[in-house]
């Protein structure tokens, strides 16, 4: 595992060098005094596209198929994505926190800051939740397309039942306290992790 | 004990069937020959256990699942992230296998001239073969499995890996199982030949052996036609007469044999007209 997540630690660095700077960019715009929870959330939106990112790298150089020859179990080369991507939703979270909780320090409300990460954790794992047993399933590919198609639907779906609610952060709109949706998405993600395995251990690479 | 022994192991697609039992004595090396598409590499796959048989049983250095840890794997093509540097997979390496082993990686690197700190998007592809087979040697496996690791090499560079896997084999309990279509390669390592050909195995001798029991005839027609059909295993027809594998103990007594090479014994096995 270790030296899985050594490999995908390195091609980060080479492969994703513009998501960090992006990254960066918006936690310094997410700075500025105005409100704007596109800047607050965006980070997270490409923290969470990191990992599928680099499993698509791992395709095309056919590094799956290397694991399968060395002592590396399907399991683990699952699970080092799983435990990529949650260190990879906390470290944007820490840093999103961060910047929030200086820039509503100096506005003088703070207690603000506690609304956002019932939206940010939700953000950065059921994404990710969704998208990876179909991606391990079916490769980077094809798993890109379900998850666009199941993402229209989800939207086609809120506009016509929604009664004009914003489809774009339906999150957002939905009335549970934070608390509750963070163990909603960590309990998707948990069940995600072995679902992935089933799936990966079943796909003739 | 066997290093690999396979028995009715199969694979079945749409299009193509593989049927094969082999054994490789262990502190032996085997060449597994056979044209692009004859098996070779499902074969490989079911052994490592990428790949599930749809029958028969395997031991691959006495288990019936193989230990990777032992084995030291070189794919057809190597497959490496284009970023990483040679340091770079050796810290992944160290990582990965228990007995990985940094000096003796560097080792290789300094004897295949490999440059550490060049990325392999850099490398040629006989330097990309080349780093893969210093990592499937340095951690100190018993059992290598080689797919097609000389295919598009310069003779070269192929001489230099050929010689790696032979001090390999030097040690008695280290056994190489390396699969190929250049089958000059094979006749200098090789202490067994197996040939799959369309997914079945037409022969698993010892190289020695075969080159005793089968002996390669020049014969005018006359003479072919005049031959047990039972002796010939396999014959070319040319304008000047007739190029035939004869099995030497069936073949009349005072026709002239060469010795076969492997080379020919396979090509008029699997195009030759049969008898």
């Amino acid at each position: 595992m270790i030296g899985l997540l050594r490999k995908d630690l390195y091609m980060a660095w080479a492969y994703c060098k513009t998501f960090l700077l992006i990254l960066a960019v918006f936690i310094a715009v997410g700075l500025s005094g105005e409100e704007n929870s596109f800047f607050i959330l965006y980070p997270m939106i490409i923290g969470m596209m990191l990992p599928v990112s680099l499993i698509s790298y791992d395709e095309r150089f056919m590094w799956h198929l290397a694991c399968d020859a060395m002592p590396v179990s399907r399991a683990m080369v699952v699970s080092s994505k799983y435990v990529l991507t949650l260190l990879t939703v906390l470290l944007v979270f820490v840093f999103t926190m961060l910047t929030q909780w200086f820039r509503l320090s100096r506005l003088g409300a703070v207690e603000r800051l506690w609304e956002l990460p019932g939206l940010l954790l939700p953000m950065g794992l059921v994404g990710p939740a969704i998208l990876m047993p179909v991606i391990f399933r079916l490769g980077v590919e094809k798993g890109r397309l379900f998850y666009f198609v199941l993402v229209g639907v989800v939207c086609a779906a809120a506009v016509i039942f929604g009664s004009g609610q914003n489809p774009v952060n339906p999150a957002a709109r939905i009335a549970l306290p934070g608390w509750v949706m963070i163990l909603v998405s960590l309990a998707i993600f948990l069940l995600s992790w072995p679902l992935s395995i089933a799936l990966y251990k079943k796909r003739e690479l | 004990m066997n290093a690999i022994e396979l028995k009715d192991l199969e694979k079945h697609y749409r299009d193509f069937d593989l049927r094969i039992s082999l054994t490789l004595p262990q502190g032996c090396i085997l060449g597994l020959v056979g044209e692009n598409g004859a098996g070779k590499s499902t074969t490989i796959r079911m052994l490592l256990g990428m790949t599930k048989p749809d029958g028969g049983s395997l031991q691959v250095l006495g288990q019936p699942r193989a230990d990777k840890e032992q084995i030291g794997v070189v794919l057809d093509e190597p497959a490496f992230p284009e970023c990483l540097t040679a340091k770079q997979v050796s810290k992944i390496m160290a990582g990965i296998f228990r007995n990985w082993d940094k000096e003796a990686f560097e080792g290789y690197l300094k004897k295949l001239s490999l440059p550490e700190n060049k990325t392999f998007k850099e490398f040629s592809r006989g330097m990309k073969m080349k780093l893969s087979i210093a990592v499937a040697l340095s951690h100190h496996p018993k059992l290598l499995v080689l797919d097609e690791p000389t295919s598009g090499l310069d003779p070269v560079v192929r001489d230099e890996v050929v010689e790696l896997f032979a001090d390999f084999a030097r040690q008695e309990d280290h056994s190489v199982l390396i699969s190929s279509h250049i089958v000059s390669d094979l006749e200098k390592l090789c202490d067994y030949v197996a040939f799959l050909h369309k997914g079945k195995l037409l022969l698993c001798e010892e190289r020695d052996a075969l080159r005793e029991k089968y002996g390669l005839a020049q014969l005018s027609k006359t003479d072919f036609d005049a031959l047990d059909p039972a002796s010939v295993v396999g014959a070319r027809r040319s304008p000047y007469g007739v190029s035939a594998i004869l099995r030497r103990e069936d073949a009349p007594a005072g026709v002239p044999m060469e010795p076969v090479s492997i080379e020919d014994l396979f090509i008029l096995m699997v195009k030759g007209e049969a008898q």
